[in-house]
């Protein structure tokens, strides 16, 4: 129940005061490196198709990993049905058909890969579906004295057992640009370096660029149990806390919560691996070891075999809130980004001249067409009075103060309320 | 700018001042000898001396009390002053100096020599003529004993015998006397040893010893068996006498920054000893310019931990638990503070502390590691006085209290950090929340109950919270009882009966904003009984025997609700008691005058106590929840599962040459109690768990052989030795284990075997301007957890290096004295780099990026160095003076050296951030002022 959080950044904050201690970053290299199978698979009792991505390890040096391709996949429940799972996409597998985990029945996920191994997890019984009673959002002041806004579960568990929960959340959320101009620039002639002088106009705006919607997910593990508690209920659990200089709750703000209920192993599992990932503090670091999931190799024993199979009950709910509702009459937060000071750039770069069709030399890119064609400055007003100062013709703007599609997208969401 | 230009030149003005002082008596040179007539019958010296002073202008200088009550008589007619007072001192060890017509400058022991001698600028002449070169050197020269202090007023420290007599040529003198008690009682079969030289004697019944000494500074030091050891450091002019009042105040001298004296390490049998005076670590650069002898434990061959920030220490490849540390007799948990940066004693009450790190004496049992016998000073029986010291991190006070006029005191110290105050007073929010401080405080009350009987009681509490978060603060602290009764049966009986009583506990009060505030705890408790004999059955057999046993109690954990509104579940980890005991007997058995031997024999008993309820698993398979076939309850008391054994603690010391000697020595012991931690280093919140029926006490065995020798005089001491250890059931845990509220948490652990070997090299100098130690050791420490079953395995089951394998390590302390009062000090560390578990890859799992681990420790961190550097100075030395100051200025880590403490991964947003810390990444500079009253 004690949330993991960014508590390794206030400790080291802690430490230069009196012992100047510090934690720095750097880039690791791998020193040794096995290529090992991951497996992400995740049942729930919904009725969809189920998805299982299978993708191998990767060096450090590598940015992505290679996805595990060709695969046999499915899963055989305790009643002798079998699932199988056909490759829709690299490395991604759904189910064939939709169909649901049921709670009480076992469920056992089995792999073949192309390389001649197979694979096989635990039997999982799925978890009794435990539905959240209750989703708010709070001002408050968080565990760190700062103010902001918590979004808070409460569940109801009507039997004797503890339960275990992950969760995970999508963030919807209005964005109004705050600097939005009917006009945008218009590129009308540019050819760089062809000699013949460049132009750029203003047009009025197609597209509807003020109102847009942003849209997130959570990363990370966020988890927590009923083990400790007298009832076996969550009240006032904090699944997301958004501080109040956030953009993101400047308007109106939406999130959807999907609670998963767990089985005891695999709450085990989610929590060693954000304790493996996480540091509480930096004089004592948790002893990190090999993480074992509920797969194995048929063949080989002693060959391991990462992530999980995971069968598990959702709830979702989902909860709006207005900044205004919340925080009346007091100033919204910094918005994404800082539109407080117009940028003047050059029509033509500086030291570029030709001496004929063709015949020019210096750097020939128009500095305000480069940028305007790369998406980063929105037209922000006419250079009246153009001077040595500011030679350019227009005043410009970082792109996302007048065009909010920078930061989300004009479509509104088929759920949203307002 | 401009202070500090001051300071600086009153510091020279200073040195200046002490040198011309110096030069002042060396330069002079006696003028003509007025001649008198005087007689005197039976008369004493000072009415002889207050008769010339009528007759002449002369004026005598001295202290009334060298004088004594000798009479004299005389007649002379004519006679210089010279003659008569040559004639009138004759048979007292008075000589004396005539500085010029107005003074004559009485001293004891030493004739001012008006010119340096012979051959002093260049001692090793080669073309000395006479044969026994290396003596006969000596004794034409006069006896300097410490250049650097010739001006210095007799100090107490220094015991002159007979008077120097410019005709004597002799190389050897003798030294004889008594040795007693305070009370006056001889002290029988006490040893006396004159450190590096390989000689030495016994005294007999009466306390009488006899002593053959090289003219010069010699170090004789006192030792017996339940007495308190002293050393005298005796410059021997002539043949004299010399009797010891054995007192509990050891006499240290000042040259020596740490006293693990020298002798000591050639003459005794037992192996891997070493002793540290807390006082004489004052002039070593520490951390924050706090005083730390468990820090200057660890720059000796042998003790290590696993990093700056790292709590306890690594004894010869031992894990942290396995040390018995010991306040005044009675177990400290947790010596330190803030995660082992500052020792948790007191410096100024703490004399020092013994380390076993070798043959563990049969006395001491429990741990296979090492023994700290961390002793406390008895306060001042004579006149009040005290010691306080400010820091950049803590304040400290001291004061030693007489109670009843030479027969008790009372001795208080009080210690604590106000970081706290700094933290809240700093103007940064985000540190508003934080806190760390701790403090600790020390009672010791001493009383010579008559001439049989002593009594010293000892209360200890250290505290320490911190807290990271505006909602949760850690807190642990340690308490310690001990009361011992010293009792003298007759000559050759003597006892101490020791009641010990201590309690470790930490907790965390945790205050969110949900409904899950909690308050979680853990503590231990022990208290126990020991009753120690020695009987000095003969010259060549001491025998010490007693028994002693104790009780633990602990509280393996447990959580309340906070506030009304918490849902939290009241949890307690039923409690576990024990009962721990030994029986033991040694012999220290003189077989002859080159062979020692130190036999020693214990039985170790240990049963685990109702009530509980014990969980029996399913043999042959991994021992887990589903395995678990059946449990027992027992009721209270009721004998669970005992464990015990023979211990045998056997070592033994022969002499190759008179300065060289070889030990040996075997033992081995039993553990059973053991620290829970999933930490690759130790933190405050691991906890103690007591052996029952699932879990097995752990077992050691060592080995050690070594070679010991002192140079030049005991000026240097040289000593290498090396050991091989190993163990079984030492613990470890599944990966990922959850340890603390567990209430099965032997299906988490895992017992596995240890071994460690390794050779320490340590040069000491001991005295002089320069003196300090340059220690090497080589080690290996490796665990194995081996098991049929893949869950029950690390690394494969092979042998990998623990957390704290450090293979080499090198350590320098230097100090170096520029007059009495200004000196300098350096302390330089290297170490290879502690193994660290680095993850072999990346993967994707749940839309984040993680890293995974293989195999444990398979790589190491960057190797470790650090300089400290240091300057000490002492305040005057004037007897009137109110109080006694000394200001330290340290650096530390000087060469700013960002030595990394960890290496670690995180998954932040998804993404996979590699980080590395360090605790002293920059030089640290603190001064700290004492004063002494």
């Amino acid at each position: 129940m004690i949330q993991k959080g960014n508590i390794q950044h206030y400790f080291v904050g802690l430490a230069p005061l009196i012992f100047i201690g510090c934690v720095e970053r750097f880039t690791p290299k791998t020193l040794v490196f096995e290529n090992n199978l991951v497996v992400d698979a995740l049942l729930t009792n919904e009725n969809k198709r189920h998805m299982v991505k299978l993708a191998r390890t990767y060096r450090f040096e590598d940015e992505e990993p290679i996805l595990e391709t060709n695969a046999r996949v499915q899963i055989k429940d305790n009643l002798g049905a079998t699932y199988e799972f056909i490759e829709t996409d690299t490395g991604t597998y759904l189910s064939s058909t939709s169909f649901s985990a049921v709670p009480g029945n076992s469920y056992q996920l089995s792999i073949g890969t192309t390389d001649g191994a197979s694979y096989v997890s635990d039997p999982v019984v799925a978890p009794n579906n435990i539905p959240i009673s209750n989703l708010s959002a709070e001002r408050l002041v968080n565990d760190f004295g700062e103010e902001g806004v918590g979004i808070l579960l409460d569940n109801t568990n009507n039997s004797s057992a503890p339960t275990y929960f992950r969760y995970e959340y999508e963030e919807t959320y209005k964005i109004v640009a705050p600097n939005y101009d009917p006009f945008e620039f218009e590129i009308i002639d540019y050819t760089p370096c062809d000699g013949n002088f460049y132009e750029v106009g203003i047009k009025l705006r197609t597209e509807e660029q003020r109102i847009c919607f942003g849209f997130q997910k959570s990363v990370g593990v966020a988890q927590a149990t009923t083990t400790s508690l007298t009832n076996n209920d969550l009240v006032d659990f904090q699944i997301r806390f958004i501080d109040r200089t956030n953009y993101i709750i400047s308007h109106r703000y939406s999130i959807l919560v999907r609670q998963y209920t767990q089985t005891q192993d695999a709450y085990a599992y989610y929590e060693e691996l954000g304790n493996f990932s996480s540091s509480d503090n930096i004089f004592s670091q948790i002893q990190p070891g090999f993480l074992l999931g509920n797969i194995e190799s048929v063949n080989e024993p002693d060959e391991k075999v990462l992530g999980y199979f995971e069968v598990a009950s959702v709830d979702q709910e989902r909860v709006y809130f207005n900044y205004a509702d919340l925080f009346p009459g007091e100033a919204l937060p910094p918005y994404a980004v800082n539109c407080e000071t117009p940028g003047n750039p050059l029509l033509v770069g500086l030291g570029y001249h030709c001496d004929g069709m063709g015949n020019c030399d210096g750097a020939c890119e128009s500095p305000l067409i480069e940028a305007i064609l790369a998406g980063i400055v929105v037209f922000h007003s006419v250079n009246e009075n153009r001077s040595a100062d500011q030679p350019g013709p227009y005043f410009t703007l970082p792109s996302p103060c007048g065009d909010c599609t920078k930061l989300g997208s004009n479509v509104v969401p088929d759920f949203w309320e307002d | 700018m401009k202070k500090n230009y001051l300071k600086v030149t009153f510091v020279l003005a200073l040195i200046t001042l002490c040198i011309k002082q110096t030069f002042a008596q060396n330069d002079s040179i006696p003028s003509s000898v007025q001649q008198i007539s005087l007689t005197f019958e039976n008369s004493t010296i000072k009415d002889v001396l207050a008769q010339i002073e009528g007759l002449t202008d002369y004026k005598f200088y001295y202290a009334e009390a060298w004088l004594g009550d000798k009479l004299v008589s005389g007649s002379y007619e004519n006679e210089s002053v010279k003659t008569i007072l040559e004639n009138a001192f004759d048979d007292t060890a008075l000589n004396f100096y005539i500085l010029n017509d107005q003074k004559i400058i009485l001293t004891k022991n030493n004739i001012i020599y008006d010119e340096l001698p012979n051959g002093f600028f260049n001692e090793d002449k080669e073309d000395t003529s006479i044969e026994d070169n290396e003596i006969t050197n000596q004794v034409i020269t006069p006896v300097f004993y410490d250049l650097g202090n010739a001006a210095r007023p007799t100090s107490l420290e220094t015991v002159r015998i007979g008077k120097a007599d410019a005709g004597n040529n002799k190389n050897r003198f003798t030294l004889q006397g008594y040795v007693r008690k305070q009370n006056g009682e001889p002290i029988p079969d006490l040893s006396l040893l004159v450190k590096g030289k390989g000689t030495g004697t016994v005294t007999d019944e009466n306390g009488y010893y006899r002593l053959e000494l090289a003219p010069g500074q010699n170090l004789i030091q006192a030792r017996a068996m339940g007495i308190q050891g002293a050393e005298r450091e005796v410059i021997i002019y002539n043949d004299g006498t010399l009797d010891f009042e054995l007192s509990e105040s050891l006499e240290m001298l000042e040259e020596v920054v740490v006293q693990a004296d020298a002798a000591r390490n050639v003459e005794e049998a037992t192996t891997g000893t070493t002793q540290i005076e807390s006082e004489e670590s004052k002039n070593i650069p520490l951390v924050l310019g706090e005083r730390d002898i468990l820090q200057v434990a660890k720059s000796l061959p042998g003790i290590t931990s696993a990093g700056e920030g790292a709590v306890g220490f690594n004894v010869r490849g031992g894990k942290t638990d396995q040390n018995l540390i010991l306040l005044d007799n009675a177990v400290i948990y947790n010596p330190s503070h803030f995660f082992g940066i500052f020792q948790a004693l007191n410096p100024f009450t703490t004399k020092g502390v013994e380390i076993f790190k070798g043959n563990i004496p049969a006395e001491y049992g429990g741990r296979l590691s090492s023994v700290f016998d961390i002793e406390t000073k008895d306060g001042n029986v004579e006149k009040f006085s005290g010691e306080a010291s400010i820091g950049p991190v803590t304040a400290n006070l001291a004061l030693e209290i007489p109670i009843v006029k030479e027969k008790s005191s009372l001795m208080v110290g009080g210690r604590g950090a106000y970081s706290d105050w700094i933290l809240r007073s700093l103007d940064e929010e985000s540190l508003k929340n934080s806190s760390a401080s701790f403090y600790d405080g020390i009672i010791k009350y001493n009383h010579k109950v008559n001439e049989r009987n002593d009594l010293r009681i000892t209360g200890y509490y250290s505290h320490d919270g911190f807290s990271i978060t505006s909602d949760s603060l850690y807190n642990y602290s340690n308490r310690g009882f001990s009361l011992r009764w010293d009792k003298k049966f007759n000559d050759r009986n003597t006892g101490s009966l020791i009641v010990a009583n201590s309690r470790y506990e930490f907790g965390i009060d945790y205050d969110g904003e949900s409904n899950n505030d909690f308050n979680l705890g853990y503590d231990i408790n022990e208290t126990g009984l020991k009753l120690k004999l020695n009987y000095f059955l003969n010259d060549r057999h001491t025998l010490t025997y007693g028994l002693s046993g104790k009780i633990y109690g602990a509280n393996p954990g447990k959580i309340s609700p906070e506030g009304a509104e918490s849902i939290v579940q009241r949890i307690a980890i039923p409690k576990e008691r024990a009962f721990e005991s030994g029986v033991f007997v040694s012999d220290e058995f003189k077989v002859s005058d080159r062979f020692l031997v130190d036999l020693g024999l214990r039985y170790s008993f240990y049963a685990a106590l109702g009530e509980s309820e014990q969980r029996i698993y399913e043999a042959g398979v991994p021992r887990n929840e589903g395995s678990r076939i059946d449990s027992v309850q027992y009721g209270d008391y009721e004998i669970i599962k005992t464990y015990g054994g023979p211990e045998v603690r056997v070592s033994a010391r022969y002499f190759l040459l008179p300065d060289l000697s070889l030990k040996a020595s075997f033992n081995n012991g039993y553990q059973f109690i053991h620290t829970l931690s999933n930490n690759t280093t130790v933190s405050p919140i691991d906890t103690w768990k007591l052996s029952d029926t699932n879990i097995k006490p752990q077992r050691g065995n060592q080995y050690s052989l070594g070679l010991y020798q002192n140079l030049k005089e005991n000026e240097y001491e040289l000593s290498l030795e090396g050991y091989f250890k190993t163990s079984k059931d030492v613990l470890d845990f599944k990966t990922g284990a959850q340890l603390l509220l567990n209430e099965t948490i032997e299906t988490e652990v895992l017992q596995g075997e240890g071994q460690s070997y390794g050779v320490e090299l340590l040069l000491r100098k001991n005295r002089g301007r320069l003196n300090g130690w340059l220690g090497y050791t080589y080690s290996r420490s490796l665990i194995k957890f081996d098991s049929q079953f893949s869950e029950e395995r690390i690394n494969n089951g092979e042998y990998f290096p623990s957390n704290y394998d450090k293979p080499h390590d090198i350590s320098l302390i230097a100090n170096y004295k520029f007059t009495r009062r200004y000196s300098v000090s350096a302390n330089f560390v290297y170490q290879t780099g502690r193994p660290v578990t680095y993850p072999i890859g990346s993967y994707q799992f749940n839309n984040a990026e993680y890293v995974y681990y293989s195999n444990r420790n398979e790589f190491r961190i960057p190797d470790y160095y650090r300089l400290d550097l240091g300057i000490n100075i002492e305040g005057n030395h004037r007897i009137k003076k109110f109080a006694h100051s000394f200001w330290t200025i340290s650096v530390y880590n000087v060469l700013g050296r960002n030595n990394p403490y960890s290496v670690y991964f995180v998954t932040d947003d998804g993404e996979v951030k590699a980080l590395k810390s360090s605790i002293f990444a920059v030089p640290i500079p603190s001064i700290t002022y004492n004063f002494k009253f």
